[in-house]
């Protein structure tokens, strides 16, 4: 721990974490069930309403537990991929980042946990044997392979810095100026939500599950997409999230407040545009080899943008240090080095 | 680098990956990411033509029946193409540009792909106005006066004999043959 972050600051990241844990966990199901809600009007479906998702996860929790031999294992896997969709929600930034010096993974670290959970939801279908074990093997390449393509993303963040301060570095950042290339790197976390298995191909996946299992399943599933998303919002608009090192303890609260009001309006945004995104229609196969293409280009992209943005003097023989070691000094850096040339 | 001219990259991305219909967007986003950098004068004609190369294309096919040329089987694999033509490109350039995003020279790598790949004439003729539009950003960016004629003057001729292009080959709409007839008795 760094020896300025004093006891109270800390409590006061740990009390925050918690509530960003919770307060995730809570609304992963109502944002699934307005986003089926978004798609179903736009299809011109009979919708549900918004809380159908949740009332779905309490009655199943209720039901009995039917389980086949292979059974205790899926059930294992959804308890598995829930811990892992809690802790993932304890370590995205919601409305604040955590103080200085606080503990914190960085970005790529936070996407391991991430793709961890998607593959232990995967499990159930894999266990199942006959055709469905074909599919879920598909399922767990194409969610396994979405690691190595947030590779430019993760080395856009730097390897060496935590999630808070690549965030807060940020702040400064305009989304419309100097920030966009990290609107681009939010926009290729926000795919791997986009283009996932939803609908008829979801319900496969969880066919062989019964009772609380399947209510787990779709609270880690939530869990999980609501974190994606929050993940990209805040990568592609740092500047909303509250930063402990600007201010007082009273700066810092209300700036949480305005903080958790912006990010139900980047959730509301999410909503709709997830809700577009169903009206397109490809294969499975097809949507899972573009969902990789475009997570790693557009990853590509960004930070080659950024890279080209923060271009320093090239050191060919000190093995130049890693320019997105501080992307967040680019433009400056950027407009010095175009002044030099 | 601006939102906008980012923007107008991806959307000449959508240009390769579904046609005619993104060039309204394109042309207007471009016409923003041209006021949002570069000197007054040549920004304003600038967004002027940009407007112009976006909207009337569309105005002018809207009298005659969809262009039906069927394309390969391969019908995804042009836009990720072009993405990795512009990545390529920024890997390459970003030494040399000094902390700039090559906007123009995107939507440019884009259009020519368009061209290349597809084989429907509208969708050709897309890519050549995305190409002028690539040359009028990057003109207007680096403020070359002789360049933004050139590329003005180029997409005005490129629009003008697509149009007429148009007018050779395609079939009317029916709506627009029967107004026609309708003024003919008249």
């Amino acid at each position: 721990m760094n020896p300025n972050l004093t006891w109270g600051w800390a409590i006061g990241s740990a009390l925050l974490l918690f509530i960003q844990a919770i307060l995730l966990v809570v609304v992963a199901p109502w944002f699934a069930g307005l986003t089926e809600w978004v798609a179903a009007r736009l299809e011109g479906r009979p919708a549900f309403r918004v809380s159908a998702r949740w009332r779905e996860i309490r009655h199943q929790g209720h039901r009995p537990c039917l389980r086949t031999p292979a059974g205790q294992a899926s059930g294992m896997a959804c308890r598995g991929a829930l811990v892992l969709a809690v802790l993932a929600c304890a370590l995205v930034p919601v409305f604040t980042v955590s103080a200085p010096g606080f503990v914190a993974p960085g970005l790529f670290l936070v996407c391991c946990v991430l793709v961890a959970g998607m593959l232990l939801l995967d499990l159930p279908q894999t266990l199942q044997g006959g055709v469905a074990a074909w599919w879920g093997c598909a399922h767990l390449l194409a969610d396994g392979l979405v690691l190595p393509m947030l590779t430019p993303v993760a080395l856009l963040a730097g390897t060496t810095r935590s999630l808070p301060v690549f965030l807060a570095g940020l702040h400064d950042a305009s989304p419309l100026l100097d920030g966009a290339p990290y609107v681009l790197a939010g926009f290729a976390v926000f795919m791997v939500v986009v283009l996932a298995p939803w609908g008829d191909e979801a319900e496969r996946r969880i066919a062989c599950l019964s009772g609380p299992d399947r209510a787990i399943w779709l609270l880690a599933t939530d869990c999980l997409n609501l974190c994606w998303v929050t993940l990209a919002g805040d990568l592609a608009w740092a500047g909303s999230l509250a930063n402990p090192a600007l201010g007082d303890v009273e700066d810092w609260l209300s700036a949480c407040m305005a903080g958790a009001g912006l990010w139900v309006g980047k959730v509301l945004a999410a909503a709709v545009l997830l809700g577009l995104s169903r009206l397109v229609v490809l294969t499975a196969s097809r949507r899972a080899r573009v969902r990789l293409g475009v997570i790693f280009l557009f990853g590509l992209l960004a930070w080659q943008m950024t890279w080209a943005a923060s271009s320093q003097p090239v050191v060919l023989d000190e093995g130049a240090a890693a320019p997105t070691a501080e992307p967040q000094s680019g433009p400056r850096q950027g407009s010095v080095h175009g002044g030099l040339s | 680098m601006t939102l906008a001219a980012v923007l107008a990259a991806l959307l000449a991305l959508g240009v390769v990956a579904r046609g005619m219909g993104f060039l309204p967007v394109l042309g207007l986003v471009d016409a923003v990411a041209m006021l949002a950098s570069g000197t007054p004068p040549l920004t304003q004609s600038g967004a002027g033509v940009a407007l112009l190369l976006g909207i009337a294309p569309g105005l002018v096919l809207s009298r005659y029946q969809a262009d039906a040329t069927p394309e390969g089987q391969q019908a995804a694999l042009p836009s990720f193409l072009a993405l990795a033509l512009m990545v390529l490109l920024l890997l390459a350039g970003s030494r040399v540009q000094g902390g700039q995003f090559p906007a123009g020279l995107c939507i440019v790598a884009a259009g020519l792909v368009s061209v290349a790949c597809r084989r429907g004439m509208v969708w050709q003729w897309a890519g050549l106005l995305t190409c002028a539009q690539g040359v009028l950003l990057s003109a207007v960016m680096a403020g070359q006066v002789m360049a933004f004629g050139a590329g003005a003057l180029g997409g005005l001729v490129v629009l003008v004999l697509g149009a007429l292009c148009a007018q050779r080959v395609l079939p009317r709409r029916a709506r627009a043959l029967k107004g026609e007839k309708r003024r003919n008795e008249v």
